[in-house]
């Protein structure tokens, strides 16, 4: 038993060159294979910075067509009160022109007295209105102003 | 003799295409890296500017909506202006009137017509006091409208201010 041992070739002496060959084959592979996933990674951050570039233009154009929507209406509703203000405006003037008129009476000497009485009462209801219209225009206005603008138009409703 | 230039040959060709695929694998790698850090710097800027345009955007449209405002304040302004200098206009005329009628009442010699004058001239008095109440409410009106424009007027400047910042 011991003369067969010791006549067999160690195994090392025999195959650590076809080892030596066998792991070098190996680390090739592995080199290339990595390579390969390396370069298979490359591609896929490309193609994910593309998705994500589209994305973020996406969701800009989203932004600005919201805020476009944001903007039309606002105008809107500031357009539709400055118009109702111009509209108030005009009835204050025929007001105005009520106590321009009234005035002018006063040193009218043809006008009878029994008229003329009625001035300081007519003169106080159109004061009357004017104030109403006023106090109205400056609703008109404070609700132009309390909903901010900004707030709306920066922040979004 | 053969045997061993052949198995050096090998090893020769083994160690050279090892190296390349090493070398291979190295640009790889490094051109893995240099594209992550160049999307990366790409999608920050890109986010930003997205951020940056849309925020412009927002704060060009507020400023015209802030402008409007600011024009039917002054809209309103300009009126009560308009008005107020009438109405001063309408207390002088009736202030001359009044004078007259006291002058009138001074020189008149009948009793018929000084009562009839007193009559005119309470009437231009009683005319006068709603003038005034008038004009008190126009005066306060001014007041407000000008408080209420300088304050659209400065919205519209800080909006202006901040799109100065950001381009």
């Amino acid at each position: 038993m011991m003369t067969i041992q010791s006549n067999l070739p160690t195994i090392s002496k025999v195959y650590a060159p076809l080892d030596i060959v066998g792991k070098t084959v190996g680390r090739y592979f592995d080199y290339k294979r990595e390579t390969a996933m390396i370069e298979h990674e490359t591609i896929k951050v490309k193609q994910q910075t593309k998705i994500l570039l589209a994305e973020i233009e996406r969701r800009l154009q989203l932004s600005l067509d919201e805020n476009k929507k944001n903007f039309k209406q606002e105008m809107y509703r500031l357009k539709t009160i400055a118009k109702s203000l111009k509209k108030d405006s005009k009835h204050r003037d025929y007001h105005y022109k009520q106590i321009e008129e009234l005035t002018k009476m006063l040193s009218n000497p043809e006008i009878p007295l029994s008229i003329k009485e009625t001035i300081p009462t007519l003169m106080a209801i159109a004061h009357q209105s004017i104030d109403k219209e006023n106090h109205l225009a400056m609703q008109k206005l404070d609700l132009m102003r309390h909903v901010p603008s900004n707030q709306i138009l920066l922040e979004g409703k | 003799m053969l045997p061993w230039i052949i198995g050096a040959a090998v090893v020769g060709v083994g160690a050279y295409l090892l190296e390349d695929s090493k070398s291979e694998n190295r640009s790889a790698r490094r051109e893995y890296n240099n594209e992550v850090a160049q999307s990366k710097s790409t999608l920050q800027s890109s986010f930003y500017n997205a951020q940056r345009k849309d925020r412009l955007d927002k704060l060009f449209k507020a400023k015209r909506a802030k402008r409007k405002i600011a024009d039917a304040i002054y809209s309103e302004l300009k009126n009560s202006r308009h008005h107020y200098s009438k109405v001063n206009a309408q207390l002088k005329a009736s202030k001359y009137t009044l004078d007259t009628l006291f002058h009138q009442k001074k020189y008149a010699d009948k009793a018929d017509m000084k009562r009839s004058i007193q009559q005119n001239i309470t009437i231009v008095v009683h005319t006068r006091k709603e003038l005034f109440k008038v004009k008190d409410g126009i005066s306060s009106n001014l007041n407000h409208l000008k408080v209420q424009l300088k304050e659209a007027n400065m919205a519209t400047v800080q909006i202006q201010e901040s799109i100065n910042h950001e381009t």
